[in-house]
């Protein structure tokens, strides 16, 4: 929303799909911040005379197995999901540039060592490696998110190095060293605030991908433990009712679809927006 | 070779620079110094060796090139010989570099007036605070109008003459011994290219700063400079006075640059050019490098020329230098 108030001249054609992405993005935030004073019931709360019943005007989206309420089931995974991504994100990001920046900077030997163990990682399919590394770390929701961290590490990586190159070859940073700063000061002052920019859009985009990936662990039973509500686990107890119960496995897939929808076309509109070509 | 600059020892001392890249030789022994509080001038064409020169004095050479023999001496440092941390501790503080193309030279991310106080912080450990403080007034001493106003600005909102001298003042931030100015006034207006000479002049006369000023263009030399080295094709072809070189230049091909020089007291119907081209890398041969492009080449000229002195400070590598008052 700030994106499309920030331009003068709004149009559709170039804003609307940003904005569908950040009024998805602010209503899964909303709903993962203010879970606890907008939910109609306790999303933990059993009631054994209500198990399994059709959408109502009390239970707006039904109840599932033990009676709990979906609609606060749902608003409350949007928690987990979101947390999980922050935490994933940020570690992908924070690693994945460190390195990407390094390699780049001192080159060499440093540098292969550090992008062909980057590759190492990268060969591995995302939730296979996940598995593994749960498979290894134990099963519990840190450990999920860092597993999925570890997945974005060498996407991060890759990203940071070639911009940092490319900021490299840049006059500004022969300046740096002219006037005698130390490697440390031109790689975190000088470097690292111009190649932000693309890492950012990356990181939306991760950000949706780790929603994804949270929702397919706790779906096969390594991510959130129930009783805690997270999407994944709630479509898979959802597979099973399919018949009876359609709207215990489709709300929270629908609310899955949304939230990484709203993601990727919000990072699609930061890309443009930070691509300085797509401006006027 | 003895001291050519008054009694005291150079602030900067370069003695037999040769540097090569595989194969080629494209500086070859150069003698060049800077006297305390001189303006000397490197003069020489593109590929002439002259930047070079300077990026050796700085470490900053590309990686396939190499100093293969001499010496340079920033007062007592050895510049070839320094530790990583040794050099880090000079540069910006003892010795400063104004690079040819300022707009690029800033960081685009980063405030006008941090970058300008950078080195402060860096050398003398003061806070961020204090050091925005000093960049107002080193702002200020570069004539940058309402410095107080502007130092929160990113560079591409400053012209391209402010940012020159905004290069310029981080360059005086802690009154170096040696300013390097390597082409500082590229790109820029004409009459902002007079401001920023007179700028650097008036540094000199100030504080006594050495500045080694690089150029191509000798208009800007004759005004501001005290000595003049001319270079070409890797060597050093004629030294002097501002003086010696403009009014009796011995060597043909700096008489030719200067004839080449557009001058805003004669009508000339055509510009003069030199015939010929500067050598490229590789192509210098055994014996005078100027001698495929001199009018007055001879046989001997196949061997290397030796430096003779025409006076006390005037040097030439020639073996048949003009006279001194012959006209171009």
């Amino acid at each position: 929303m700030s994106v499309a108030k920030r331009t003068s001249g709004w149009s559709w054609r170039r804003h609307g799909v940003t904005t569908v992405g950040a009024i998805l993005v602010s209503l899964v935030l909303v709903a993962a911040a203010a879970a606890p004073l907008i939910v109609p019931f306790s999303p933990y709360d059993l009631d054994v005379v209500q198990m399994l019943e059709a959408p109502s005007p009390t239970h707006w989206l039904g109840t599932d197995e033990v009676g709990r309420d979906v609609l606060s089931r749902t608003l409350y995974a949007a928690r987990i999901s979101i947390e999980v991504a922050l935490v994933a994100v940020g570690v992908g990001f924070g690693v994945g540039t460190f390195l990407g920046l390094v390699a780049a900077y001192f080159g060499g030997v440093i540098d292969a060592v550090v992008m062909r163990f980057m590759e190492l990682l990268f060969s591995f399919p995302a939730i296979l490696l996940a598995v593994v590394l749960m498979a290894s770390l134990g099963t519990n929701i840190l450990n999920a998110m860092i597993a999925i961290g570890i997945i974005f590490i060498p996407g991060f990586a890759r990203l940071a190095r070639a911009s940092a190159m490319d900021v490299l070859g840049q006059q500004y940073i022969e300046a740096a060293r002219v006037i005698g700063m130390s490697d440390a000061r031109i790689m975190f002052r000088e470097v690292l605030p111009n190649i932000l920019a693309p890492s950012l859009v990356e990181a939306a985009v991760a950000f949706a991908y780790a929603i994804l990936l949270e929702s397919a662990l706790s779906f096969l039973g390594l991510g959130a433990q129930p009783p805690e509500p997270s999407w994944g686990n709630m479509i898979n107890t959802g597979r099973g009712f399919m018949a009876q119960a359609p709207w215990l496995g489709l709300v929270p897939g629908f609310a899955l679809f949304l939230c990484v929808l709203g993601f990727n076309l919000l990072g699609d509109g930061m890309r443009d927006f930070l691509d300085p070509h797509m401006k006027d | 070779m003895a001291s050519m600059t008054s009694g005291l020892a150079p602030v900067l001392d370069i003695q037999n620079l040769t540097i090569e890249f595989p194969g080629q030789r494209v500086v070859d022994d150069v003698n060049l110094e800077v006297g305390a509080g001189e303006i000397v001038a490197l003069i020489g064409e593109s590929g002439s060796g002259k930047t070079l020169t300077a990026l050796a004095i700085l470490n900053l050479l590309p990686r396939q090139a190499h100093v293969t023999e001499g010496r340079i001496m920033l007062n007592h440092w050895p510049m070839l010989h320094l530790t990583a941390s040794q050099r880090r501790e000079l540069l910006g503080d003892r010795l400063a570099f104004i690079p040819q193309d300022s707009m690029r030279a800033l960081n685009p991310m980063l405030p006008v007036g941090d970058q300008v106080g950078e080195p402060l912080v860096i050398h003398r450990s003061i806070s961020w605070e204090a050091a925005r403080r000093i960049a107002v007034n080193l702002l200020r001493a570069v004539h940058l109008k309402e410095p107080e106003k502007r130092i929160a600005d990113y560079p591409h909102q400053f012209s391209g003459g402010m940012q020159q001298r905004a290069m310029i003042a981080m360059a005086l931030a802690l009154e170096p011994e040696l300013i390097i100015a390597d082409e500082p006034t590229t790109g820029l207006d004409v009459t902002v290219q007079a401001q920023v000479i007179r700028l650097l002049g008036e540094i000199r006369d100030r504080k006594g700063t050495s500045i080694l000023f690089i150029t191509h263009d000798l208009g800007l030399v004759s005004d501001f400079c005290d000595r003049v080295y001319v270079m070409y094709a890797g060597k050093v072809v004629e030294q002097g006075s501002v003086g010696d070189i403009f009014d009796s230049p011995r060597h043909p091909y700096t008489a030719a640059l200067l004839a080449a020089t557009p001058s805003a007291l004669e009508r000339v119907s055509e510009l003069v050019s030199i015939a010929g081209q500067i050598p490229t890398r590789g192509e210098i041969e055994a014996g005078c490098v100027f001698a495929p492009r001199c009018p007055r080449a001879q046989p001997l000229c196949a061997e290397a020329p030796v430096e003779s002195e025409m006076s006390p400070r005037h040097r030439v590598r020639c073996w048949y230098p003009r006279g001194p008052i012959e006209t171009p």
